[in-house]
């Protein structure tokens, strides 16, 4: 999917309608009132969670169509924060808004309504929302909003947006807003400060006049460089004239003005009543422990091996049921009508056992999938996660990466594509960079799908172990990748911890379920698409063959798809493929494109090489009993689950085939096909190559989208190459006894190998390096 | 005048005034727009460690690392400061 194309649907679905905008800090609860707002009505452009990119969704106000913009947080519109803040930055003010709404936090209200003040000055109509009312009464502070509203020229809505509260006053104030726009007063600059203003403005480059505005106060504030020599000439006269005038820099009477107005709204709007000091208590202790230097580490795995654990085994209660009853109607039930209908048998199978085969292998992983997301809505809205990043920080910076990595990091186990988006929350562009390239190595819930049905097969007995290991190799070879090339290609150090940690706080449903909706719209649309397309592509490649008259329909053992995997043997044969298994081979390909459908295709094609008479069961389906059968799972498993809960992975599943096979979504026939193709020791080289070898498609576009051609083209080669050296190191060194000649021999070349990758990423990064330091060196003697 | 003290050397629940933010412009903007500035009123409510500190201001609460912490100067205020 292109982002572009997006882009478009996005201006044409809201051309024309008033646009509103939400704009505060972060953790102020924009996400929450943008649900609250818009509902449904949202066009998920990218995965929810950390917002990162605006997003847009409508809703009606007064009978008319209105456009919701939510932006990530964002501290200043003069600068500092990664690009997430920069998103929202030049969108407040470049967008077509017609009405900023600004949330801010009750609890914190003073530092909230800095950027207040900085956004009257863009002299944007207006709506304030103070946010969290309950938050501030629980630390003995009540809201004055008429008071609040009376000194800042503005309408003012108290909220506790979480639960729904004050929603109709805020519609009301919307509503007049739109009607008569509201401009308040922003803190006066005093003449001085005015004047200095003026005379940049007249000098800065022809943009919108906000943008200048902004522009001139950031240079008066210190927190940009001047363009030229020229300007900087001014810019010093300038700040020379104010300091003779007022005997204090431009810049101390620019924030010392700003920051007291923010004190003296805040002190207006504030008054205290009793203090508790409860929530307080409970925060000190709950941190002490989250906190700690020795329990903040094992109580962040242990969090995250719960949710794993209450995703995997309660995905399974619901696993069976739609797996069976989307098999029931989608291949079976749509194979009888079409059959019905008198089509050709060729067009039947290819939309009931392609496309229909392909989209019920989607449809089974939605419950799996599904509470993965669910739980990392909970984490994330509880407050949790930065408090984990800070536990992980001095971890994480030993080996060059900053602490609040962790946060997409964890978000990558459900996927990596908002695992890589979300790493635009990092500062600095070095941690950044590393962040992203580290992701697709985060183990995605698409790669489980492929490691239970080998695990079925080979690991019977200790099933979990061996995926646990998966996972865990594959966070190791995130942090050692990040080591190696923090060491080497991108030098430097992480930019120091800073973060705020959100109060605690009970999650709500409504922002949980809504969230992990969405989540899951997106998941199962894209995956199915590609699902679906390829179910076609694999009906088409293995029927087709080249002969020697040309290009021909054969049986599958002489088509296309075997010809070119088979051509392709000898490069993985020293991870342990043999000749005849081509079929893994194609399932490799395939799986570029998603990992879901490594399986899918395995599935496809061992079904073909031994094919049953699919057409028998489309003519006389028994879709009452299927359906019937597969509801009848869900109290079954329901029990399963709750007497395997001493067995936290739910992976003592795998000594029964039957349930295995079911939640791999493999039918027997392919488990067979695998047991002959595969050894224990060459599936789990297998396995390891489908962990560490190409991101999927849609990775792929999130990298070069977030770092660029050359760092995507990087990845996937390093991916790629260090999965099939992995693979390789695994099965020779297992059957070294066997042939120590070649075995040593592959060994000691992909060791070499792995040394000539590390002699060349140092060697770029002294390049880069040196590259770098003259334009240094440039600007020093600018400056 | 007193020598120098920063939030390193403060000790957990201890309170604060921010006397002065030192480095350059980043880090000064950095600290600015989460509300350290001089004059702010601060209480360490986690550390400080080798990790950096916790530290409650106004509001909030602010996870810093040491290299963070280390730069951020502060004079001594005994007792609790009313507000945080």
């Amino acid at each position: 999917m292109s982002a572009c194309h997006e882009e478009n649907q996005k201006t044409q679905a809201t051309a024309g309608l008033p646009i509103i905008a939400l704009a505060g800090n972060p953790n102020c609860g924009k996400t929450t009132l943008f649900n609250l707002l818009t509902g449904t009505h949202q066009q998920v452009g990218n995965w929810p969670g950390v917002t990162v990119e605006r997003r847009s969704g409508s809703m009606s106000l007064d009978g008319r169509k209105v456009s919701v913009v939510d932006l990530p947080g964002v501290y200043s519109l003069l600068g500092g924060g990664g690009e997430d803040q920069a998103v929202a930055r030049d969108y407040l003010l470049d967008g077509p808004v017609d009405l900023i709404v600004n949330i801010v936090d009750a609890s914190n209200l003073e530092r909230h309504l800095t950027l207040t003040a900085e956004l009257l000055e863009t002299g944007r109509p207006m709506v304030l929302v103070v946010n969290m009312v309950d938050e501030a009464e629980a630390q003995g502070l009540g809201v004055l909003t008429t008071e609040l509203s009376a000194a800042l020229g503005l309408p003012v809505v108290s909220m506790v947006a979480r639960r729904g509260k004050g929603r109709g006053n805020l519609l009301d104030s919307l509503t007049q807003a739109l009607r008569q726009a509201p401009h308040g007063t922003p803190p006066p600059h005093g003449l001085l400060i005015e004047r200095a203003l003026g005379v940049l403005t007249a000098l800065l480059p022809d943009s919108n006049p906000v943008r200048r505005r902004f522009d001139a106060l950031r240079l008066l504030e210190g927190s940009a460089e001047p363009a030229d020599s020229g300007m900087e000439h001014t810019l010093r006269q300038i700040i020379a004239e104010v300091e003779d005038g007022s005997a204090e820099t431009p810049a101390d009477l620019i924030m010392d003005q700003r920051f007291g107005w923010a004190q003296e709204m805040a002190a207006t709007a504030l008054h205290r009543n009793g203090y508790t000091g409860m929530r307080q208590r409970i925060t000190d202790l709950l941190d002490h422990v989250v906190l700690n230097d020795w329990f903040g580490i094992p109580v962040f795995l242990l969090v995250l091996y719960l949710i794993f654990v209450v995703s995997f085994s309660g995905g399974n209660i619901f696993l069976d049921f739609f797996d069976q009853a989307s098999a029931a109607l989608l291949i079976h039930g749509v194979g009888h009508v079409l059959l019905e209908t008198g089509l050709p048998t060729w067009l039947i199978a290819l939309v009931a056992g392609g496309v229909g085969g392909g989209l019920n292998l989607v449809i089974s992983f939605i419950p799996p999938v599904g509470l993965t997301f669910v739980f990392l809505a909970l984490l994330d809205d509880s407050g949790y996660m930065a408090r984990a990043a800070y536990a992980m920080d001095r971890l994480m910076r030993r080996l060059g990466l900053p602490g609040n990595a962790l946060v997409p990091m964890v978000i990558g186990f459900g996927c990596n594509v908002p695992a890589i988006m979300g790493s635009r929350i990092i500062e600095d562009p070095r941690g950044r960079i590393l962040t992203v390239l580290i992701q697709p190595f985060m183990s995605c819930s698409a790669r489980l799908t492929i490691y239970m049905a080998f695990a079925v097969v080979f690991f019977r007995s200790n099933g979990g172990q061996v995926v646990f290991a998966l996972y865990v190799l594959g966070i190791i070879v995130a942090l050692l990748t990040a080591w190696l090339l923090g060491k080497t290609a991108l030098r430097g150090e992480a930019l120091p911890f800073v973060m705020e940690l959100p109060p605690y706080r009970l999650p709500g449903i409504r922002s949980v379920v809504l969230q992990s909706w969405q989540r899951l719209k997106v998941f199962t649309f894209r995956v199915g698409r590609v699902i679906a397309v390829i179910g076609v592509v694999l009906f088409i490649l293995p029927g087709i063959g080249w002969t020697d008259h040309g290009l021909r329909s054969t049986d599958i053992d002489h088509s296309l798809l075997a010809q070119g995997s088979r051509a392709l043997v000898p490069i993985f044969a020293p991870m342990g493929i043999q000749q005849g298994n081509w079929p893994a081979i194609s399932g490799l390909i395939a799986g570029a494109a998603a990992k879901e459908i490594v399986i899918g295709t395995l599935n496809g094609v061992y079904q073909r090489q031994n094919a049953a008479d699919l057409m028998a069961t489309y003519r006389d389906p028994d879709i009452a009993g299927q359906l019937w059968g597969a509801l009848k799972t869900i109290p079954t498993n329901t029990i399963t689950f709750i007497t395997t809960l001493d067995d936290p992975l739910g992976l003592s599943a795998m000594e029964s085939t039957a349930s295995t096979q079911q939640a791999s979504g493999a039918e027997s026939v392919t488990l067979q096909a695998i047991a002959t193709s595969f050894t224990a020791l060459s599936a789990f080289a297998y396995l390891v190559f489908v962990l560490l070898y190409v991101p999927c498609a849609s990775t792929m576009g999130a990298l070069r989208r977030e770092v660029g051609w050359g760092w995507m083209i990087f990845s996937l080669l390093y991916g790629s190459s260090l999965a099939w050296g992995a693979s390789t190191l695994i099965y020779q060194t297992g059957t070294f006894a066997k042939h120590p000649g070649s075995s040593g021999a592959w060994i000691i070349g992909v060791l070499a190998s792995f040394a000539l990758l590390v002699i060349g990423l140092r060697l770029y990064g002294q390049r880069a390096a040196t590259l770098a330091k003259p334009s240094l060196n440039q600007k020093a003697a600018s400056a | 005048m007193n020598p120098s003290l920063f939030v390193g050397d403060l000790k957990l629940g201890d309170s604060a005034r921010v006397r002065d933010v030192l480095g350059g412009r980043g880090m000064q903007q950095r600290m600015r727009m989460l509300g350290i500035r001089r004059g702010t009123d601060i209480r360490v409510v986690h550390g400080p460690g080798k990790r950096g500190a916790v530290l409650q201001v106004g509001g909030a609460r602010l996870a810093l690392g040491w290299g963070v912490i280390q730069r951020i100067e502060v004079e001594f205020c005994r007792g609790p400061i009313p507000g945080i």
